[in-house]
């Protein structure tokens, strides 16, 4: 290993260990302005000013709803079994529409709350020409980085690059909530999907899993890991995928933050992995094949995916078509349990083959556990992981059922699943959250 | 008026504090070793900006004059010149935490140690180059120095961590 790789690899590790930092009251003194003529030293526009000034944040407006309107309340049984505070995704378009997202007629704003109380703390819009499309948490339970895209959503495409990525951190019981800054990491470029991402437990990374998937051509799967104090890639692992899409968690106008996870307390990234070879064009979830879970450890140097990272678990492939069964697939944190939410149906004839499902794969012996079905004959049934316990003992998901294809009643519910029982929970949210729409 | 621009200065630099002191401690950490002195640092360098806010013409360019003044702590702890007389640094061997050295295996804490042992400028190019990742220009610009500058300090850096860490092989 070179020098400089080895000052990346300790300086890494180092680094992880600092995971927070004491809170900073800032005195209640005026301001004191600076001798204009050494201020102007840092205002000089120099050659290089503009790569740092891409460092550098911007302030975003907050808006905040300290006094919300009473909001439904959470059922009381969620007290205690998720952690307390989580962000949403709200769109006001309804549940059919976000499925798809040029059908949008306003923009999807960020709402946070309280689980154990049923309040609602804030709700952010975002700012002009944008709209909210992911969602991650770090561990603390109150911090956010959320992502946006262009609004008006393009119709029918799934490739409105992402425009901005902002942090939410929330300070509860303050005058200011939630605050909303932008962060210095760049967007997509044009035609570059983002598929999925994950937050570091510390909040000091991001995971961000994309795929040029329209013109010129499909390109690499890439995941790269950004620093969020900088913007700055630290580690870009890319996959070549014989112009196919590839990953995971391709869900329309918003991603993923399930087919990433962060394990050994940030020291590896988990990574769901498989590929999609029925066509060119967006990819959906289940046409994905061989998909696996892998290990990456995030002090590797960038390079080669598929090289450097290890196959963890293999899902099989689903009954009845090609791909995965799974619309939602997550690993606990433990790292012993994959999650799968069933994605099922789409046909005219209801059957109960297409319920909503939740199974648990030991990742030992690959075997399947069937958690939970919901009862009744449809015609679609989706089952979503939102949010699972580091065992996978609990799980909040949502299942979606429609009666038959094209037509017939829509039911959509948010639960949280123990012991094989499923018990509602209702969010002060305009529509049932689908993957990626929630975050704790 | 001016309460309420005061509570707007406030909240602005909290809000930067929030999104950025994280990582300016870990990059702090780096340069002195103990995470307490890193924040002092840091907290020193926000209560700077705070002061100044109201004479900052772009601030865009915040988080660049932030770091620039951790830099500036880190330097001046290594000199034994900062004004916070408590922060005393230990043997760059001994500066980890008894955690931070029970969950670092050796071959880091020998890199850590020796990139400690680095003149300034010399460990400050090095970090800045290859753990945040910054081109010769961002690197430059953060140490207030010519690029020229850090590509020598950088080149002399990693010359001397490799004599150091081949030393004590």
């Amino acid at each position: 290993m070179s020098v400089e790789d080895r000052v990346r690899a300790a300086t890494l590790a180092r680094t992880a260990l600092v995971r927070d930092v004491r809170p900073f009251d800032l005195p209640a003194i005026p301001a004191r302005p600076l001798r204009a003529r050494r201020w102007a030293a840092w205002t000089a526009p120099v050659a290089a000013a503009a790569a740092v000034a891409a460092l550098a944040v911007s302030l975003a407006a907050v808006r905040h709803t300290p006094n919300a309107p009473a909001a439904p309340a959470a059922v009381p049984a969620v007290s205690g079994m998720l952690p307390e505070y989580y962000a949403a995704l709200d769109n006001p378009s309804g549940p059919i529409t976000q499925l798809l997202p040029g059908k949008h007629q306003t923009p999807v704003s960020l709402r946070v709350g309280d689980d154990r109380t049923g309040k609602l703390i804030a709700t952010i819009t975002p700012p002009d020409g944008q709209t909210f499309t992911g969602l991650t948490a770090a561990a603390d339970d109150r911090t956010f980085v959320v992502a946006a895209e262009q609004f008006p959503v393009q119709q029918l495409s799934p490739s409105a690059n992402t425009a901005a990525w902002y942090l939410a951190r929330l300070t509860p019981g303050s005058a200011h909530p939630v605050t909303l800054t932008r962060l210095p990491i760049p967007g997509e470029p044009a035609g570059t999907q983002v598929s999925a991402i994950a937050l570091a437990p510390d909040g000091s990374e991001l995971a961000v899993m994309s795929q040029q998937v329209w013109l010129p051509k499909t390109g690499p799967l890439t995941i790269r890991l950004y620093s969020l104090a900088t913007g700055t890639p630290v580690r870009t692992w890319t996959a070549d995928t014989k112009g196919f899409p590839a990953g995971f968690g391709w869900y329309w106008g918003r991603y993923s933050n399930t087919a990433l996870t962060w394990l050994n307390g940030g020291h590896t990234l988990a990574v769901t992995y498989g590929t999609n070879n029925s066509g060119s064009g967006p990819p959906l979830t289940y046409g994905f094949t061989n998909v696996t879970i892998r290990t990456v450890d995030a002090d590797s140097p960038s390079g080669n995916l598929l090289a450097i990272s290890k196959v963890l678990f293999r899902l099989p492939n689903g009954t009845g078509r090609a791909g995965t069964d799974c619309d939602t697939v997550q690993l606990t944190g433990d790292g012993k349990t994959v999650l799968c939410g069933t994605d099922a149906g789409n046909t005219v004839k209801r059957s109960t083959a297409y319920a909503p499902k939740f199974a648990a794969y030991s990742v030992a012996t690959g075997k399947p556990r069937l958690l939970y079905q919901l009862p009744g004959a449809y015609g679609i049934g989706l089952a979503d992981v939102l949010w699972a316990s580091p065992t996978g003992s609990t799980l909040l998901g949502s299942v979606y059922t429609q009666a038959a294809w094209g037509h017939g009643l829509v039911n959509q519910t948010a639960g949280l699943l123990t012991n094989g029982t499923f018990k509602p929970v209702k969010f002060p949210l305009t529509a049932v959250p689908f993957a990626g729409e929630i975050a704790f | 008026m001016e309460a309420t621009q005061a509570a707007q200065t406030r909240q602005q630099v909290a809000a930067l504090y929030q999104a950025h002191a994280l990582g300016l401690v870990k990059l702090a950490v780096l340069m002195v070793g103990d995470q307490r002195a890193a924040e002092d640092v840091v907290q020193d360098a926000f209560l700077g900006l705070y002061r100044r806010w109201s004479a900052l013409q772009d601030r865009d360019k915040a988080l660049s004059y932030v770091r620039a003044s951790v830099l500036n702590g880190c330097r001046a702890i290594h000199r034994g010149k900062y004004r916070r007389s408590h922060i005393r640094l230990e043997d760059p061997g001994h500066a980890e935490s008894a955690e931070a050295v029970a969950m670092l295996g050796e071959a880091h804490r020998e890199v850590l140690a020796a990139l400690r042992r680095l003149p300034d400028r010399q460990r400050e190019a090095v970090v800045l180059r290859y753990y945040l990742d910054m081109t010769e220009d961002q690197a430059a610009q953060a140490m207030g120095v010519s690029r020229g500058t850090v590509k020598s300090a950088t080149s002399r850096g990693i010359a001397a961590l490799a004599r150091m860490l081949k030393e004590e092989s």
